[in-house]
This record gives C-alpha cells, structure tokens and sequence, in this order.
C-alpha cells in the first residue's frame, strides 16, 4: 500500500508520528475513451469558450460562480490569507462511543500505522481505547483541507474515518414524496417482522460479490484472449533463467581455458629456451 | 520480526566501480536486471517490500508460494525479480508488471509475463537475525534453504570478476557485482563490501527529433517501439562528430514535420523538433531508469533504418 501522507496524531500533549494509508478502493472497471478510427486515446483540453482556443495552466484563474455568469476570482494570495493551523496533525477533540455516531456521517476510510519512534505511544492510545471502548473524534488537516474524522480500533490498527460535519448530511425532510405511512395492518407488521427473521443470519460479507463486474470482466478476458492471436508481441515468454545460467557458465568457463591456456605459452616457451641453453 | 523490519529499513547496495577485478577476498555474482525485492515471509504468508521500501506484494502473486516451497517459520530473503524478454532479463518487461495495480490486470499479464525470483542474500531465518553473519554464512544457510524451482532461482557465486564479467558483456547482460568475504550486511551504500560493474548495452534507436542550441542541433531525440508503437525514450547529446552535427543540423530541419511521432510526447512540446522517423541508430546507455528512458546515451552510429530492430525487449 502507498503512503498517503505522513503526519502525526496531536493527543493532549503527546504527539505520535504516523503514516496514513487509503484502506479501501473501488473496483469498478474502467474504461478508456478511444477515437474509433484510430484508436488513439481521446484527451481532454482546457478550452476556453469564449476565445476558442486552448488555455494553458497559466492562463486559467480561480473564480467562484456567485450569480449565474458572474464571477469574483479568488487568488492564491486570498487562499494563503486564511488562517492555517498546523498541516499533517490529527487533533483528538473528544472521545464518543460508536453506536452515538450514525453510518451517514462516515465517508471515507484509512488506516493510520505508527513511524519510527511513535509505536510506544501508538499502542499505547490503541489499548486505552480498547479498555475504555470509546472512538476518539478529530479534526484532521491535509494541507488546505480541513475535516472531522472518527479513529477506532481494529485488529490493534487505528482507523479513521472521515466523517461529514453536519451540515454536509442533507434532510431526510426533502424527499420528494414525504413520509406516509398511511394505516398497517397488525398481520402485516407480523408478517414483515417474521420474514425478515427468516432472513437474519450473521453479516459475512464475504457472501456477497459484485456479479456485474464479474460478468463485464469475463467479457474482457475474452476478448483479450481473442487479441493475443493476432498481436503476437503478446505471447508469453519461452526461455529461460536455467538456459540463460547454463549458456553463461558455458562462457565463463571458455574464458578462463583461454585464459589459462594463455598464461600457459609464455611459461612453455621460458622452459623451451631453458632445455635449449 | 516487525522490528527486524523497522530496524533495517534500507537494503544493502553495491557501489559503482568502472572496472571488473580479480581478487581472492571477494566472490562475484551476475547483477540481475530488475527489480529489487525482499520477500518476508511470516506465518505462512509473503510479503514483498522494495527498495524504496513499498509494498510490492500484490504486483506479484506467485511470490506467495514462497512460503509454502522454503517450509520456515520466518525469513527475509533479499534478490531481484527478473523478467525475460527473448531469452535475457528485460528491465522495461519487469516495469510492466511492477506498475500494473489493478487485481484483473494483473492475473492477466502474469501469464504473458512470468517472473524469476533471484534470490542472492537471506537476513533473517526463524527468529535468528542473520545480518551480522559472515556473507559465506548467510550463503551456506541460503544454500539449505532455497532449491531452484520455475520462478526461484539461487544466485550462482563465481571465484573470478573479469572472466565473468567478459561473458556477461557478451551476453548482453546487466553487470555483476563482486561480494567482499567476511563482511556483514550493510544497508545503503555506507560500506565497501559489494561492488558493481557494468556494461554499456546497446539499443537500436529511430531518429525522432532534435533540440537547437542556437543553430546547431543540440541534442538527438530517440525512439524505439513497443507494441508496434513509436516510445520516446529519452535524448542523446553525446556521441556525434562536429562533422556529423553540422550536417545533421542543416539537413534535419528540412525534414521536419509539426505532428510528433512518439505517442508519448506531445507535438506542442516546448523546443522538440520532430521528424519522421525514418533514421536508424545504435545507441549504447548505461542502464534503463525507472520512468524508461535510457541513462547515459550515446550515439555510436547510423544504422540502415529496419523498424523490427528498433524495437524494445
């Protein structure tokens, strides 16, 4: 796994070195644009609608859509204006227990590892959380972005979840239709309470697989296969680290017969002239 | 073991010299072109950590039988994994799979592109710390340990540098390395007791474009294919006669054409020149660098332009 970022946990007065790392990823299959008469991957461009052209990096400014086509930019000094409390910590704000925090709130999950020299104090947060059975809540800073996060324990790893503040949750108030519930049946309720017992089991989630993908992934192994008969630049490799070995020591050893057969000569003929004189 | 891991941090790396040697205090090793892997396998599972000290375990499935075919508790095994491409250890084949991420790709290309684990050190075994042993004694529990199978090889030990150095030139090979007697594992290049040579390898290259330095062509931009496509793979500024440069820059931009014909630079780029490629060179580099281009290209000749030879293995 790739280091996202290194920073440390702020806990009071102690401050443990971590690593974080992105705990989950998505795996849906994605897919390329292609021109279809050539093939050639389709690349996006900065244009610019009013000029036509293409726009460098350089060009391009930062603005913020306050009224429909209007526009105030915002530079980079403004965003430097506002105020940063350290970069790269974890502050700890408070300890909850899980069940206080609703699943709504969580986004998105990493796990956080101890760098050299915090694994003492890093262990040492893991038990107390274990002993005490709370989550420590925390307001994370990475670089400009601010955000609310839930660490708890798992396995004896620390992990953290994102979670939005509250006004990123929208109203369950604005569903379109409202909440009805119109009159229920008590052979109703009876008979959606004991379907639903005949379901309950223990959550495994290993049960449970993405069949769509699976489905679209045969397809593309199928047709890969097909590809490799035409593209032969794409059949495995037929030789081998043995042969390579065996042609090397085959060499090493012609080289040193020469060499030795070399060193040979001047000593023959120095013996020749001996018996000669 | 986690603290061995965190202990060590680094992996033992041998120091450039310009020329191969004969010497009773050493052994040498054919230098493996790949990529540097330290396999750990702990309670039957296998993880790989590279030179940079990430985690290489999911590019390389296969690496999980490890723990199965040695039969220990505990190692940390050091060694190269080496692709072959015709025959001979290919760095831009290995780069393919060490940068392929995704779990479908890569189930995918491990069977077009299967991979040979050198293993050349071991510093751990069952519990026992094996850094401060004599390399010999590290080698001789190596020897007990590993047993040559289809993707695990044991890195052959040779008593003399140049004869050996002489065949790996010959065929085309990477370099060696020669391993003082007697010495500890020594992480980073803080030390004196593994030294590497290598060879200058040649690449077929095709003529791609060029950067001006005033009038006078600065340096060659050079391309060669892969997959049946036209990869930049890096510039040449050395290697030309001031004859050779001069005609090159009065006949090159006459040549010259706006589309760029590498598909990995764009034609806009800042100060390339394109032309079609149509001019064959052998260009001999030191080595291949990650981001694959070649380190240290030299210009040794113009060749007759066959696109099969400018090809990438």
């Amino acid at each position: 796994m790739k280091v996202l970022w290194k920073g440390a946990i702020s806990f009071g007065l102690v401050n443990i070195p971590i690593s974080m790392y992105v705990a989950t990823e998505n795996k849906d299959i994605k897919f390329n644009y292609l021109h279809k008469e050539c093939m050639s991957p389709v690349k996006y461009q900065k244009f610019c609608s009013r000029c036509e052209k293409e726009v460098k990096s350089d060009e391009i400014v930062r603005g913020y859509e306050y009224q429909k086509g209007n526009y105030v930019v915002i530079n980079q000094e403004d965003f430097e204006r506002i105020p940063q409390e350290n970069t790269k910590t974890v502050d700890i704000l408070d300890f909850v227990s899980l069940s206080q925090v609703d699943p709504i709130y969580f986004d998105k999950t990493y796990y956080l590892e101890p760098s050299a020299g915090g694994e003492k104090a890093y262990s040492l947060i893991v038990e107390a959380m274990q002993k005490t059975g709370k989550i420590a809540i925390a307001k994370i800073y990475i670089r400009t972005k601010q955000s609310l996060a839930a660490i708890r324990v798992k396995d004896n790893v620390l992990i953290m979840e994102t979670i939005f503040y509250p006004d990123e949750i929208r109203s369950p108030a604005s569903l379109s239709q409202g909440l009805d519930p119109g009159k229920l049946h008590d052979n109703e309720i009876k008979m959606a309470v004991s379907l639903i017992e005949n379901l309950s089991t223990d959550f495994d989630p290993s049960r449970y697989e993405d069949t769509y993908r699976q489905a679209l992934w045969e397809i593309i192994e199928a047709r890969i296969a097909g590809q490799e008969i035409v593209t032969p630049i794409q059949t495995a490799e037929k030789g081998n680290v043995v042969d390579l070995m065996e042609a090397l020591k085959a060499s090493v050893k012609l080289a040193e017969e020469n060499r030795k057969s070399t060193a040979k000569k001047p000593g023959g003929t120095r013996k020749k002239a001996k018996t000669g004189s | 073991m986690d603290s061995f891991l965190k202990d060590i941090v680094k992996v033992m790396e041998p120091i450039l010299l310009p020329e191969p040697f004969d010497s009773e205090e050493f052994f040498f090793q054919v230098k493996w072109d790949g990529v540097r892997m330290l396999a750990v396998i702990n309670d039957g599972k296998v993880r790989l950590i590279n030179k940079h000290w990430r985690d290489k375990t999911a590019q390389y499935p296969e690496m999980q039988q490890l723990a199965e075919h040695l039969k220990v508790k505990s190692a940390v095994l050091d060694g190269e994994v080496v692709v072959l491409k015709d025959g001979k250890p290919s760095f831009p084949s290995v780069m393919s799979r060490d940068q392929t991420s995704n779990t479908q790709n890569i189930k995918y290309i491990q069977n077009i592109l299967p991979i040979n684990y050198m293993v050349f050190d071991l510093l751990y075994l069952n519990g026992k710390d094996l850094r401060y042993e004599a390399i010999e004694t590290r080698q001789s529990y190596l020897d007990d340990l590993v047993f040559n199978r289809n993707y695990l090889h044991r890195v052959e030990s040779f008593p003399n540098g140049k004869s050996l150095f002489a065949s790996v030139e010959a065929m085309g090979m990477e370099g060696i390395v020669a391993k003082k007697k007697g010495t500890p594992y020594t992480p980073g290049k803080h030390h004196n007791d593994w030294l590497k040579v290598k060879c200058r390898r040649t690449q077929l290259c095709l003529l791609g474009g060029y950067t001006l330095r005033g009038n006078l062509i600065n340096s060659l931009l050079l391309g060669a294919f892969r997959n049946d496509k036209l990869i930049y793979i890096g510039r040449a500024a050395t290697g030309l006669t001031s004859a050779q440069q001069e005609f090159l820059s009065t006949q090159l931009p006459l040549l010259q054409v706006q589309e760029s014909p590498f598909v990995n630079i764009p034609s806009r780029k800042k100060g390339y020149y394109f032309v079609k490629p149509q001019i064959g060179m052998r260009v001999d580099f030191l080595e291949w660098t990650e981001d694959m281009s070649l380190r240290h290209p030299v210009i040794k000749e113009f060749i007759d332009f066959n696109p099969k030879d400018c090809t990438i293995l």
